[in-house]
């Protein structure tokens, strides 16, 4: 494919992502203004865009347009979220910042009422009884392999328990002895150490195939743009 | 040789200076007067002044009397006889030793001075006996009288003492009497009188047996009191007189007569025979040295001669009985005894005079105390210990001592000497213990170094104020607790060992350099790190490149894993047409690997002629839905542009608050569509494919497509118990895919599906007839990642080598760190 097969506005970026992809590996060589530079000119374009965003996604549709356009009904029902988000303009201010703080205590409390709700339905109970169920007759005996997933969840809960007692801090206090947890807690916690080593050798390496992955299309850009300069 | 004393320093000198070889004080006073008789005089006087205690005094040197001193009975005795009565003194072969002195052959003064002696070396003045016989009131004794008669009558004229003479002249030529002579010479000639010298004791003591035939008996005596004692006697009070010491009570002696003792009581105290002269305090059992010390003031300027001749065999008995009765007490003895070695300290400058000149009574009683002269000599040069309150210096000292008889001075030297002797042989029977050389090597330091002797700091303290000024070893006024003492400073050195020391350095350094700005160190410009840095890029940029510019080099593509075959299935049960909500939540940088995870799923579901919902809770995710939606369409030739195929609802706000409310009514929360054309085509939610959509359980199919675990887990908490029975399919990267697989994992299943990173979209493109953009990367992941793996352990056994290198010597093994 040649820059002439590329419409105005996909070859400016092409010719501007090329460069700025030079520039950004130009860190190879250590920090330096080029890299820098294309740092900079990504946030700010980063930050325009989710200016416009909210702008037409959530303060257009959802504040102006109920109020201005919408009935009695809309205009009620957008009255609450209207006063918070007006209070919460005066967080800017350090004189008038405590006025924004009834907006910010609602969202703070939703949120976090959101978050423990969430986590505590969406992952504790059914990571919980998932980890129970690996010892599921019923689903050990649909599959064939049955000593194989009975081990399998053996570790596994071998090695959600060890974790968690490896991130169990409570200590007793012991005659002629420092306060320290218990020795068979200490083994465990020493497997839980094992299992949390290798979750974070796995997400080290989920990370690198990632970046990697990341270096193979951008140098893909690179071939191809320059292919693309070539006249054929 | 005869020596002279000086009356400056008190030091001997050769009698033949005029002046004294140490002070150059005139050893021999100038004669200025006119009358010859007086020059005599005054040159006797000054002689008798100057010379040693040890010779004797002619009695015609003692000092004029004053008139007021002159007894009654001697100017009755001048006028009645028209001579002194000195003129009847006995001669001098009759007079006391003393009273005669040894003088050189050219001294004819003191030939001339030489005179009877009033009485022997008893120390007894004549006045005193005068009193007594006055207050006695009984006839003197015949030895007494007759030689007061013998004395006044029978001594030649060249024995008779200048102021005699005087007197004598005086009444018989009626001349006025004569000026009296200085009170300080005749003083000096009494006083020098009054010193017994041996030598003159011994002379004397043939003298005292001619001396008794002179003294006129009893009933002479007693016409012989003086009449000025009679006329005080007369006019004094009717007290009693005061009690006598002992050595004047005595059975010779005669009763003292009422009226004598009336006129008596009068008389002044310092003539009254009561208060004797350097007697009384020598007589009573407490000696005190104040008494002591008083007698040079007490003492009279003109004192009677020892005119009255004694009787040899009674003096020595008086003398022996009176003191003999003397009982000093040991504490008086110790406070009595003098140093003899250093006359400057002692108040009594008691001179121990040599045995061969002292007095024979004096010897007698020397030895029955059981102390030989001899003995008494060298115990002389013992230090003598002496408490005395006063101290005098070395002038007054002498004068004292010249004042004092001879027999006042040995008394309590040869009693001092007695306590010295006994220290001194307690002393010398005490020996240094020897000790041990263990033992010795054992004793503190404290014991072994000398230390002063401890003495009380209160004996050292001079008082400067008050009455007691110039006293020494006074109690304060005020107690110790009261003065204001400067508190003792104590010092502690703490012993630190050159380790601590050197650590306490280094700890110092380093809190000190705390606050200085260590200089930075200017970088190199190209350093180890770089070139290792810019190494490992160049390494993975030619296993990167080198696939991607060759093409297919025919890496193995990956097994299609469940959980990739799951969401193929998943994809597959989709109804023709199906609403399908597709959250796109990932990062521009991750855009590449999500490009090509997902181009395969979403070109499967392009296929399926699915109808697109386009969410994102990131503000970038509507523009990468975007793009992923043109890149799929240009990779795989479909024709997705406006929203009857696809919506793009946009931005989510508000988090996880956001995404619970879309989950519960999503109409409200996006009621709009980005990718519309017409305002018309916004409201996909009233006209579009999504009027039939309530709730996402409306869905046919939700799929996530996340760069981040925590995305994805917000998805599943949040949206997933809202879509009931609609599958939810999760497209996640490599990164994400530890935290995220127990979602698919777990039983039951919240993520009907899971497709990670590269490897899944190569996996799932390979399950599908077209080939997409993840094969392509494939070659270079595959060639990457090893390369990488291969990266990794070079460096790092690298690092070991580079830490245990230092440590290593040769000969051995393995350093422990």
């Amino acid at each position: 494919m040649s820059l002439a097969d590329l419409s105005l506005t996909d070859m400016l970026g092409s010719i501007i992502g090329f460069f700025l992809t030079l520039m950004v590996f130009s860190y190879a060589f250590g920090d330096n203004a080029m890299f820098r530079t294309a740092i900079h000119i990504f946030i700010g374009v980063a930050s325009g865009y989710a200016a416009v965003v909210a702008w037409y996604n959530v303060i257009w549709p959802q504040l102006i347009i109920p109020m201005v356009f919408g009935t009695q009904a809309d205009r009620i029902d957008i009255l609450f979220p209207s006063v918070l988000g007006v209070l919460l303009l005066f967080k800017a201010s350090p004189r008038l910042s405590p006025l924004g703080n009834p907006a910010v205590a609602y969202l703070v409390g939703v949120g976090a009422a959101t978050a423990i709700g969430g986590a505590i339905l969406g992952t504790i109970f059914p990571q919980s009884l998932a980890s129970i169920n690996l010892f599921d007759q019923q689903n050990l005996q649909q599959g064939g392999e049955y000593v194989i997933q009975l081990a399998k969840g053996s570790v596994v809960l071998i090695g959600s328990l060890a974790t968690l007692a490896y991130f169990h801090f409570g200590a007793r206090q012991y005659p002629n002895q420092p306060a320290g947890r218990p020795k068979w807690l200490e083994g465990l916690a020493w497997i839980g150490q094992i299992f949390i080593a290798i979750a974070l050798g796995s997400l080290f390496a989920g990370i690198f195939a990632a970046t990697l992955t990341a270096l193979i299309e951008r140098v893909d850009f690179i071939i191809d743009f320059i292919f693309a300069l070539i006249p054929s | 040789m005869d020596e002279v004393r000086c009356p400056m320093c008190g030091k001997l000198n050769p009698e033949e200076l005029d002046t004294c070889q140490y002070c150059q004080a005139r050893l021999k006073p100038l004669n200025i007067s006119s009358a010859p008789e007086e020059d005599a005089e005054i040159t006797s006087s000054s002689a008798s002044f100057n010379e040693t205690p040890s010779q004797k005094k002619p009695p015609d040197q003692t000092p004029a009397l004053p008139e007021w001193l002159q007894p009654d009975w001697l100017q009755s005795l001048r006028q009645g006889s028209g001579t002194d009565e000195l003129g009847e003194i006995e001669p001098e072969d009759q007079l006391p030793d003393w009273s005669s002195q040894e003088v050189d052959p050219g001294d004819q003064e003191t030939e001339s001075a030489e005179s009877s002696a009033p009485e022997d070396s008893s120390e007894k003045p004549d006045w005193l006996e005068g009193l007594r016989a006055a207050n006695q009131a009984e006839p003197e004794t015949p030895s007494e009288q007759d030689s007061e008669s013998t004395y006044s009558e029978e001594m030649p004229e060249d024995e008779i003492p200048d102021w005699l003479q005087r007197i004598r002249a005086r009444q018989s030529s009626d001349e006025p009497e004569l000026p009296l002579e200085e009170p300080d010479a005749e003083s000096a000639e009494f006083l020098a009188k009054l010193r017994m010298s041996p030598d003159a004791d011994e002379t004397d003591s043939s003298e005292q047996a001619d001396a008794e035939e002179a003294q006129p008996g009893p009933d002479e005596e007693d016409s012989q009191v003086p009449d000025w004692l009679a006329e005080y006697a007369e006019s004094g009070t009717e007290s009693t007189p005061p009690e006598l010491p002992d050595w004047l009570k005595s059975d010779e002696l005669p009763a003292e007569p009422e009226d004598e003792e009336d006129s008596l009581a009068e008389f002044p105290s310092r003539m009254t025979p009561s208060q004797p002269p350097f007697t009384e305090p020598f007589l009573e059992e407490d000696i005190e040295l104040e008494s002591a010390t008083e007698l040079p003031a007490e003492t009279p300027p003109d004192k009677p001669p020892f005119t009255e001749p004694v009787d040899e065999e009674e003096a020595e008995g008086e003398i022996a009985d009176w003191l003999a009765d003397l009982e000093i007490p040991a504490e008086q003895e110790e406070m009595t005894s003098l140093p003899v070695e250093d006359e400057e300290k002692t108040s009594f400058a008691f001179e121990a005079e040599p045995a061969e000149d002292q007095p024979d009574w004096l010897q007698d009683i020397e030895i029955k105390d059981g102390i030989s002269p001899k003995e008494d000599e060298q115990d002389q040069d013992s230090e003598l210990e002496v408490v005395a309150p006063f101290t005098l210096d070395e002038e007054s000292a002498d004068l004292i001592q010249e004042e004092l008889p001879d027999w006042i001075k040995e008394i309590p030297a040869t009693e001092a000497q007695t306590e010295a002797e006994p220290s001194e042989e307690a002393a010398g029977e005490l020996e240094p213990a020897e000790l041990p050389t263990w033992l010795e090597s054992m004793r503190p330091i404290e014991s072994v170094a000398p230390s002063a002797p401890a003495s009380d700091e209160l004996d050292q303290i001079v008082e400067s104020s008050g009455p007691l000024a110039g006293l020494q070893g006074i109690l304060p006024a005020e107690p110790e607790i009261a003065r204001e003492m400067k508190s003792p400073v104590y010092t502690v050195k703490l012993q630190v060992s050159e380790n601590q020391q050197s650590l306490a350095s280094r700890l110092a350094e380093m809190v000190k350099s705390e606050g200085i700005a260590a200089p930075i160190p200017r970088a190199p410009t190209i350093s180890s790190q770089a070139v290792v840095r810019i190494t490992i890029f160049l390494i993975l940029l030619v296993s990167v490149v080198w696939p991607l510019y060759t093409g297919d080099l025919g890496a193995p593509a990956p097994e299609l894993s469940p959980e990739v075959l799951d969401a193929q299935l998943l994809i597959n049960a989709l109804p023709d047409g199906g609403n399908v909500l597709l959250a796109i939540d990932y990062q521009p940088a991750y855009s590449g690997e999500m490009n090509a995870t997902t181009a395969s799923l979403l070109d499967h579901l392009m296929i399926k002629g699915a109808y697109l919902t386009l969410v994102s809770t990131s503000t970038t995710g509507p523009a990468q839905a975007e793009q992923l939606v043109r890149y799929v369409n240009n990779q795989m030739g479909h024709q997705y542009r406006d929203t009857s195929q696809y919506a793009n609802l946009g931005y989510i706000g508000g988090g996880l608050s956001g995404l619970r409310s879309f989950a519960q009514s999503p109409q409200q929360i996006m009621p709009y569509a980005l990718n519309a054309s017409t305002a018309d085509e916004s409201t996909v939610w009233i006209d579009g494919r999504l009027s039939n959509i309530q709730a996402l359980s409306d869905f046919a199919l939700t799929v996530v497509i996340s760069d981040s675990p925590e995305t994805a887990r917000n998805w599943i908490e949040q949206v997933g118990p809202a879509l009931e029975d609609t599958p939810l399919l999760l497209v996640v990267s490599a990164q994400a895919e530890p935290l995220v697989r127990p979602y698919y994992e777990g039983y039951p299943k919240q993520a009907k599906g899971l497709v990670v990173g590269l490897s899944g979209g190569v996996a799932y493109e390979s399950s599908m007839p077209r080939p997409g953009i993840a094969r392509r990367y494939w070659d270079a992941y595959s060639y990457g990642i090893p390369t990488a793996v291969f990266l990794i352990l070079i460096g790092g056994l690298v690092n070991i080598v580079l830490a245990y290198l230092p440590t290593l010597k040769p000969g051995q093994g393995r350093a422990k760190r």
